[in-house]
């Protein structure tokens, strides 16, 4: 971290250049490729042109989205994913963003209201679908309905129609609209954070419409909770227009899994005596205040109804003379 | 906040990786050895023990045990030389170990990209091939090899100059042992000066030179008088070409029309089946047979 060699470098040599901040060199790592990755991030951006229909589509998909997108604010007329010398600008811009996915808006005579979905695989473009937007109802739209959905969870998203198997356009718009919504990789879920559901209907071959849903359970007399949905989000009626798929050798790169080491069970080990033996950590108890177990008999409500019978007793047993024994109580 | 954890089983539809699967790191030279001796890692205890201030100290970092820098005496021994710094030599000893470690990772580094590709390195680390000059510093930063050759230049070029600093500009200089004919040469192609006294040259070349601007501008320079007399001449030839008409048309007809119009005709088809220069001399002569004489040259100019 600190001056580089001393020694002369001498042309043809190696220099070994290294992250100069510590900082930057945790920022490198946290980029750099990993077995199980985190989510992806989409990058939200303008053509050449847009319109009114295409600016409050992806400000709506920008707001599901917000902590793991980026949006561009200006217009960008390089940036043509289905030609081939135009997606040098976007593969930049999606470099320099740590982006994966990415959105592009515009609006021409030609494709009027287009919106791009595109992946990156290694910050090239992988492959992209293109879709006209056909009818859009905002999440303004829909009232309050959305303030129950808190950012950053995960929804649940479903398919419906068996347009999404057959159909290779459909097919690839499915895989996408996962891709999107699927936030980061988890193992486990809270079940009290699902209250959003994403739902994508195949209308027809080249048809399909976006709905989301906020969730709310309602009691029911079982532990399973009565699940209601109200319609919240952008309810958007996309029409499919071109399709990029991605050339085979990237794809078989892209789909390898990864060789995932068994998780190490910390404090856990075997003893050839004990057998397996478990190691548990107690933080420091300070003696004086420490919370011992109380005696039923020293509770406050069975010292107060006793002193309450003492009592009763006393006052009959002033009213009458005393005639009996020693009391049973 | 509440809420049970479900287990979620794992994924069933398989979604493209955003970045290549990380590549496993080749061994580096001391791994490889290890692995084939057998040599386990086995971890360091924290604390060692300080023998020079007896007490349990840490292995590395803020007062550590053993530490070198805080040696105060050293003994010296029989083989020592007077004049010698026992101190400056354990820093130097130091230093090259600390320079060959890191020329070992580099190598390590290096052996590790040439096998599995660039991948393998960690992400803050890159390779750079560096280039003769880089930074632009000559002189620290520059390779050995290469200050002598920029030096080598440098004394190359101060002797021609000096050389060739004479009033006759070192022709006439003896040439040294080692010396190649062209070394003391002055480079540059020879320059021809005009002589002074000579006007006769210096008119015909500024003469030269207006001939020539005068010529590239000519379509835009107007000499009225060969406009007009141009305009002129062209107004007498249509005038001319009019009265003709006319008195053909008046006089008679038939024969000797056609005859005359026949043999002009055939006599410029005839000779315009030649090459350009005999089809226009063909068709002057043509014109000239048509129309009076004197005036054919002049209105074969002025038609074209």
């Amino acid at each position: 971290m600190q001056a580089e060699d001393a020694t002369p470098l001498v042309p043809g040599q190696t220099k070994l250049v290294k992250a100069k901040t510590r900082r930057g060199k945790r920022y490198l790592e946290s980029r750099a490729p990993k077995a199980i990755e985190d989510a992806k991030r989409v990058l939200f951006l303008y053509g050449n042109q847009t319109s009114q229909v295409i600016k409050d589509v992806i400000t709506d998909l920008y707001q599901l989205k917000r902590l793991e997108a980026q949006k561009f604010t200006r217009k960008n007329e390089n940036v043509r994913p289905f030609e081939p010398g135009g997606e040098t600008s976007l593969e930049f811009y999606c470099n320099r963003n740590n982006c994966s996915l990415f959105v592009l808006g515009s609006h021409t005579k030609k494709r009027p209201h287009n919106i791009v979905i595109g992946r990156m695989f290694d910050f090239h473009l992988y492959d992209a679908l293109e879709m006209g937007v056909e009818e859009l109802k905002g999440i303004r739209d829909f009232g309050a309905a959305g303030t129950g959905a808190q950012l950053g969870n995960k929804p649940c998203v479903l398919f419906v129609g068996e347009k999404f198997e057959s159909v290779p356009a459909m097919a690839l718009a499915k895989s996408l609209l996962l891709d999107i919504f699927r936030g980061e990789p988890v193992d486990k879920i809270n079940l009290a954070g699902i209250d959003r559901v994403v739902m994508a209907v195949a209308m027809d071959d080249s048809r399909l419409q976006l709905r989301q849903y906020s969730v709310r359970f309602k009691k029911s007399g079982t532990r399973i909770p009565r699940v209601a949905l109200t319609e919240m989000g952008p309810r958007i009626v996309f029409s499919v227009r071109r399709y990029r798929l991605p050339p085979s050798d990237l794809q078989q790169e892209a789909m390898k899994l990864p060789k995932l080491g068994k998780k190490k069970e910390k404090n856990v080990s075997s003893d050839s005596l004990a057998g397996k033996v478990g190691r548990i950590y107690m933080p420091k108890q300070s003696m004086d205040t420490l919370g011992l177990s109380k005696y039923k008999g020293t509770k406050r409500e069975r010292r107060e109804s006793a002193r309450e019978a003492a009592e009763a007793r006393k006052r009959p047993k002033a009213a009458q003379p005393v005639t009996e024994g020693p009391s049973t109580e | 906040m509440g809420g049970r954890l479900a287990k979620l089983p794992p994924p069933v539809t398989q979604l493209p990786r955003a970045l290549p699967v990380p590549k496993a790191k080749p061994l580096t030279r001391w791994q490889q050895f290890a692995a084939k001796k057998g040599i386990v890692k086995r971890k360091r205890s924290k604390l060692l023990y300080d023998e020079t201030t007896g007490e349990w100290r840490r292995r590395h970092g803020y007062k550590r045990a053993n530490d070198d820098n805080d040696i105060p005496i050293i003994e010296a021994k029989a083989t020592d030389k007077p004049g010698e710094d026992p101190f400056a030599a354990l820093a130097a000893e130091k230093r090259e170990r600390v320079k060959t470690n890191r020329a070992a990772q580099l190598a390590n580094l290096k052996q590790a990209a040439k096998k599995a590709g660039p991948g393998v390195l960690p992400a803050s680390l890159r390779l750079a091939a560096t280039l003769p000059g880089e930074g632009g510093k000559v002189g620290k930063g520059v390779g050995k090899s290469l200050r002598r050759k920029e030096l080598k230049d440098d004394i190359k070029t101060a002797s021609r100059l000096a050389g060739i600093s004479t009033a006759s500009i070192g022709k006439f200089d003896k040439r040294l042992t080692g010396e190649k004919p062209g070394e003391r040469a002055p480079l540059g192609k020879r320059r021809n000066f005009m002589p002074v006294t000579d006007t006769k040259a210096e008119r015909s070349k500024a003469g030269s030179i207006a001939e020539k601007l005068l010529k590239e501008r000519s379509d835009d320079i107007l000499d009225i008088r060969k406009a007009m007399t141009r305009m002129e001449s062209q107004a007498r030839e249509e005038r001319h070409q009019a009265k003709r008409k006319r008195e053909e048309e008046s006089d008679g007809r038939g024969g000797a029309k056609k005859g005359r119009k026949a043999g002009g005709g055939g006599g410029r088809g005839g000779k315009k089946g030649g090459k350009g220069s005999a089809g226009k001399a063909g068709s002057k002569g043509a014109k000239g047979f048509k129309g009076a004489a004197g005036k054919a040259g002049k209105a074969g100019k002025g038609r074209r």
